[in-house]
């Protein structure tokens, strides 16, 4: 049941029904059937897992607080979520590999953590605990929750808020276009151009580098504004994942705009803990000794950012594709690090024309391709296709071949470019930090409603196929 | 140690790790006030710290602290 489909939308205009008719002290217990029902959904194989994974990291929870400040306790915990994760990546595992799993088990390895740091006390309640990890908007595909923010929320009544249920319901639309009208139909575009990569070179590559961008951009976050927007219809706030990606000036400023509660898990969970371990600490101590400023910020970095990007590519899979992908971003992150004082320098050498908004402007359509180019290795299914696509792109221009490929899609071209159109204002606004929604709400009535309508003929005119139903982070 | 020594003292690491003696760090400062504060440099700034008072953090407060207040609280528990 994913959150396009009609089966979601009878669902959760159910789940919102009960949940208001219900007492506020009793909520919770309709939002754990709610989610039991969601994610039974998916087989029950996969029901089966996430009870055990739910049920073996709530013991740890107990157990890594009553032990208190002892390793072993937490050191199994995590080492057996990490085998689990790691043995059902390998390949004879990934017939029966349940929805959702790796981002589940990240958040109860996350919480086991925390207990450990007691930055939370353990929870005591079996069903609470299961409540937290199979919320509905966040088990198949995150955001990764902080038990912390969402504890609290999650248990606590909520009485029926028509600002926060709008905001919810605006949340949904704009996600069902992201999704159904520009991700589903630029895949119609790209698709058979990633299965071999054969035949196609220069400009047109360019493009279908470029399309598959907006593409993954739109189906992940579409996905997050359904799921932000779900939870705030039940008067819920979840992490917001992502906070307008293209726009950021550096693939560093990248990943702390895209996919935001994975870089904060491995940051808090890897990141971190690397950086404090023995090794770093030498390697600071003996870089002040020698007064070597930049080795002491720089060494111990490029460790753990080697680790992060290293565990962060085999968490997408075990796969050469995904782990060139997040090491290229690593890499380019990392390179940035050592190359700091050279940037500097350049900067401060003629700093009106390397501050001005020309630069900056310059800056993000570099970050942009970057990334696009990145997603060549994150797309096809082999690095073949991969080594080809990238070969192609530089080995001729073919501005003729690109031409006559905008012809033959000029149809799905054509749908998608009013919503893009949308999406661009959407996030050139939310760039600025202006609040979308209140903005839009001080037009009158009248041109408010038309938009209703407007939006709703738009969707269903220029949508894809509802069948097609998989959302692309679906397979991790 | 005071508050204002503990400050002080601070004051001058903040000098130290990021290069630039125009810093002046208030009990409310954040990471967003001090341009290079970033999670790559939070690490270097959090040894600094302990080497200078002589104690390790822990963990959670390394990931947790909101601001320099914070931060003087957590040395003053030591």
């Amino acid at each position: 049941m994913t959150f396009t489909t009609i089966e979601f939308a009878v669902f959760m205009a159910v789940t919102f029904v009960i949940y208001y008719l219900t007492p506020g002290k009793f909520q919770w217990i309709i939002l754990l059937l709610a989610n039991g029902y969601f994610y039974y959904q998916t087989g029950w194989k996969s029901a089966f897992f996430l009870l055990a994974v739910v049920l073996v990291s709530y013991a740890f929870g107990l157990l890594i607080e009553k032990t208190g400040q002892k390793q072993y306790a937490i050191a199994a915990a995590v080492i057996l979520f990490v085998l689990l994760l790691f043995v059902m990546r390998m390949p004879f595992a990934s017939m029966i590999m349940p929805l959702g799993l790796s981002f589940y088990t990240l958040q109860c390895i996350g919480y086991c953590i925390e207990v450990h740091r007691q930055t939370v006390p353990a929870e005591k309640n079996l069903l609470k605990y299961a409540l937290y990890i199979s919320f509905f908007p966040h088990v198949l595909q995150g955001p990764f929750a902080d038990y912390k923010e969402l504890r609290d929320q999650l248990l606590s009544p909520h009485r029926f808020d028509y600002d926060m249920a709008l905001r919810g319901c605006y949340r949904i639309a704009f996600g069902l276009m992201k999704k159904l009208v520009i991700a589903d139909r630029i895949g119609y575009v790209v698709d058979q151009v990633y299965e071999t990569g054969e035949g196609y070179y220069g400009v047109t590559v360019l493009i279908v580098m470029i399309l598959y961008a907006i593409q993954l951009y739109t189906d992940f976050s579409g996905y997050m504004d359904m799921a932000v927007g779900s939870a705030l219809l039940l008067g819920i706030k979840i992490r917001e994942n992502f906070n307008v990606p293209y726009g950021s000036k550096s693939m560093s400023e990248f990943w702390r705009r895209w996919h935001i509660s994975l870089g904060l898990w491995f940051k808090n969970y890897v990141f971190y803990p690397v950086q404090r371990t023995k090794l770093c600490d030498k390697i600071r101590k003996t870089m002040k000794k020698k007064k070597n400023r930049y080795g002491m910020n720089v060494f111990p970095t490029v460790i753990s950012l080697t680790a992060v990007w290293t565990l962060i590519g085999l968490w997408h899979g075990f796969d050469w594709n995904y782990l060139c992908y997040d090491w290229f971003c690593g890499l380019i992150i990392i390179s940035a690090e050592l190359l700091k004082p050279v940037y500097d320098k350049v900067n401060q050498s003629a700093p009106k024309i390397f501050a001005s908004r020309w630069m900056d402007m310059l800056r993000t359509l570099r970050t942009f391709l970057l990334v696009s180019f990145s997603f060549l290795f994150f797309r096809p299914d082999t690095m073949e296709v991969t080594m080809r696509m990238m070969r192609n792109l530089f080995t001729q221009p073919y501005v003729y071949q690109a031409a006559e490929f905008i012809y033959w899609n000029v149809y799905d071209l054509f749908l998608i470019a009013v919503p893009l159109l949308i999406l661009g204002v959407v996030d050139g606004m939310k760039y600025k930090g202006i609040d979308v929604y209140e903005r839009f709400h001080r037009f009158p009535a009248v041109v408010r409603y038309a938009a209703y309508v407007g939006g709703v003929l738009l969707i269903y005119i220029t949508k894809g196929d509802m069948s097609s139903g998989g959302f692309a982070y679906y397979v991790f | 140690m005071s508050r204002e020594e503990i400050l002080k003292k601070v004051n001058d690491i903040f000098h130290d790790v990021f290069d630039d003696d125009s810093i002046v760090v208030v009990e409310e400062t954040t990471a967003d006030d001090v341009e290079d504060w970033d999670s790559l440099m939070h690490i270097t700034l959090i040894s600094e710290v302990e080497s200078a008072f002589g104690f390790k953090f822990q963990m959670k407060d390394v990931v947790g602290m909101k601001n320099v207040g914070e931060m003087i609280d957590i040395i003053q528990s030591h």
